[in-house]
């Protein structure tokens, strides 16, 4: 009887294991810009009824051009070239075909296990937001097989499907980004539609590349850029060319102390395996040097760049204002890069800060500033591990006290104008003298910021704690 | 209490008095010397003393034209101040003194430091004399050959504050923050 008992119940649990283990067949990343280049990670999510599988064969949706699978140890690959159903333009040349179909055979993941399957591709040819089905069929030896192919129609729940091709949701990059800048037109901050291309040779994924309008005159300009390594194999940037100058050189820019010292990098700019290396403004770039022609915004500069390894790449530049931090699609900032991606990654590494007002600013925009709503700090006065900062956002704003601890700044509560009286601060427990310091300057800051913002931040009505421990 | 005020106020005379020894230090170390007067020539060809520097407010940075990155993105910065102080920054002037002569000529200056506002004046003049106003203010300067021949400089980035009797009051580092940087140009206004 008990066994009986104990095999009956094996039964029910044989049977309900698929159903409990249906995980779908999934991707990773589940949206993607149209114009990017992404590495599509399929996870194949268990085996056919208990067999393992053998084979992966996923095919490529029309608008992921010119894909790469990653060569995966222990599987062979086979790659099906063939005709896109339309033309795309990528970085100004036409591609009509590429691989439409990969095949990764000979391997085994075991019903208990999962795997992933990796293509590169870019994302191209979207007008409107839209999906990539990548329909994938698993085949388990000759036994059986899988087959992830059902594609949502639009409006419909792919969650109700049984077996849902896994698809990544293409966003079409807005026209024009709303950028946070510090409420006055600076001449750094113009956004412009196109967004810096991303171009893929060999193992090294280059993107973000912008220069900068040049000024009347100038007979120099510089190149920025992102090389990311996805390959195990060191590479070696080894010299940059373009028709917009009669020598392009890579350079690199450093500030010992105030001074500005600039070298010409003879040796080339190393790219480690499973490194990124950016040339950014501040530090390494490509320099253009006799320049034909001004370098206008909103054109573009071809550059061909050639790799040790990788061989011969060209990448197009935005060019952006001649103050430019960043490539234009970034929703620029005036003084930094770094406020520009903080507010959209939401997070922000303060060791990057020059200064305690740099981390404080960044801080709180990472924290707060949405595209919608952008965030305006000002008047930061610092004392010792204590700060005040200013803070408006759309009609509201108030005051911020922070304290510094083995993490960096963080806010231990906003208010208003309660946070001007010293009294008030040592009540909160801020030590006497750094409350009298931080009302002090507190004062002598906000008397030079515009008195509109300063009533701004009077309004915060009362207290709201964000961090009771850190005071 | 009183005894808790009196410390605090001995620790607000020290903090002062450290201050005033550091601005006095500075103040030797960048205090231009008189027999140092340069005769350069503005960006619409006029000559210009030392005595520019006098009577305002001023903003001083050195820099050239074949510079890619931080004389562009410090025009830019100084814009953006003198776009954000408005009326209040009208006493202010800002010098852009190149420390290429050769290369920099005053028409060249003069298409490359309006480009972006009205408010930036380029210096130039014979070597000789902009040496003297690199001596002068302890500019850093210096050329830095490059393989296809030609070459690049080396220079301090930080742009200069001068109060209206063209002394130093101070510098704001390249690429400081721009809230900073604004608080600074204030209290320079405020004193004169």
């Amino acid at each position: 009887m008990h066994k009986f008992v104990s095999t009956g119940l094996m039964a029910i649990s044989l049977i309900s294991v698929p159903a409990l283990a249906l995980a779908h067949a999934g991707v990773s990343p589940k949206t993607a810009d149209n114009g990017t280049t992404v590495r599509a990670v399929i996870t194949v999510p268990h085996g056919c009824d208990g067999a393992a599988t053998t084979d992966v064969i996923v095919k490529l949706p029309e608008g992921f051009v010119s894909a790469k699978p990653m060569v995966k140890a222990g599987w062979d690959v086979t790659i099906s070239k063939g005709a896109y159903a339309r033309t795309y333009s990528v970085h100004g040349s036409d591609v009509t075909e590429g691989a439409l179909e990969v095949r990764w055979s000979g391997g085994n993941v075991p019903d208990d296990q999962i795997d992933e399957f990796v293509i590169q591709g870019s994302i191209q040819g979207f007008e409107a937001e839209g999906a990539l089905p990548f329909i994938t069929t698993q085949l388990c030896g000759t036994t059986g097989s899988v087959a992830w192919d059902q594609v949502a129609a639009p409006g419909e729940d792919a969650h109700a499907l049984e077996h849902p091709a896994p698809a990544i949701a293409v966003t079409v990059a807005a026209a024009s980004d709303a950028h946070h800048d510090h409420g006055a037109a600076a001449p750094a901050t113009h956004d412009h539609g196109a967004m810096a291309g991303s171009v893929t040779v060999g193992a090294l994924e280059i993107s973000g590349a912008f220069t900068r309008a040049t000024l009347p005159g100038a007979k120099v300009g510089g190149g920025f850029l992102t090389i990311v390594n996805t390959g195990g194999e060191a590479d070696r940037l080894i010299s940059a060319a373009s028709p917009v100058s009669a020598e392009t050189q890579l350079h690199e820019m450093a500030m010992e102390g105030e001074v500005m010292k600039m070298r010409e990098l003879e040796n080339g700019i190393d790219i480690p395996a499973g490194a990124t290396v950016t040339l950014q403004p501040g530090g390494m770039h490509v320099m253009f040097m006799g320049l034909s022609g001004s370098l206008e915004e909103g054109k573009q500069v071809p550059v061909t760049l050639t790799f040790e390894k990788a061989g011969t790449v060209e990448v197009l530049l935005d060019i952006g204002p001649a103050g430019a931090d960043a490539p234009a699609h970034g929703g620029m900032d005036h003084g930094s890069m770094d406020h520009s991606s903080m507010s959209h990654e939401g997070t922000y590494d303060q060791s990057m800060a020059h200064s305690d007002s740099e981390a404080i600013e960044g801080l709180l925009k990472s924290t707060f500033d949405t595209p919608e709503a952008p965030l305006t700090v000002a008047g930061i006065v610092v004392s010792g591990e204590y700060a005040i900062a200013g803070w408006a956002q759309s009609n509201t704003g108030g005051r911020a006290l922070l304290r510094k601890g083995h993490h960096g700044w963080a806010v231990h509560l906003c208010s208003g104008a309660a946070l001007k009286d010293a009294a008030n601060l040592a009540t909160i427990g801020v030590p006497s003298e750094a409350a009298a310091a931080l009302a002090a300057d507190l004062a002598s800051a906000e008397a030079g910021l515009d008195a509109a913002l300063v009533a701004q931040f009077d309004m915060f009505d009362g207290t709201m704690m964000v961090d009771e421990d850190l005071i | 209490m009183p005894t808790l005020k009196m410390v605090r106020t001995g620790l607000w005379l020290a903090v002062a008095a450290l201050a005033a020894i550091a601005l006095v230090a500075v103040f030797l170390l960048k205090s231009p010397v008189a027999s140092d007067t340069f005769n350069l020539t503005d960006h619409d060809g006029r000559p210009v003393t030392q005595a520019v520097l006098s009577g305002q407010p001023t903003l001083l940075f050195f820099g050239f034209t074949h510079c890619p990155d931080v004389c562009p993105t410090t025009l830019s910065e100084m814009t953006f101040w003198f776009e954000t102080l408005g009326e209040a920054g009208k006493p202010l002037k800002a010098f852009f003194v190149t420390v290429d002569p050769e290369r920099d000529t005053p028409e060249i200056m003069k298409g490359y430091v309006t480009a972006l506002t009205d408010r930036i004046i380029g210096l130039t003049g014979p070597r000789a004399e902009i040496d003297k106003a690199i001596a002068a203010w302890h500019i850093y300067a210096k050329k830095v050959p490059l393989s296809d021949g030609g070459y690049t400089m080396d220079h301090t980035a930080s742009v200069f504050m001068l109060n209206s009797k063209g002394e130093f009051e101070g510098t704001i580092a390249y690429r400081e923050d721009t809230g900073t940087a604004l608080e600074k140009i204030r209290k320079l206004l405020a004193k004169g």
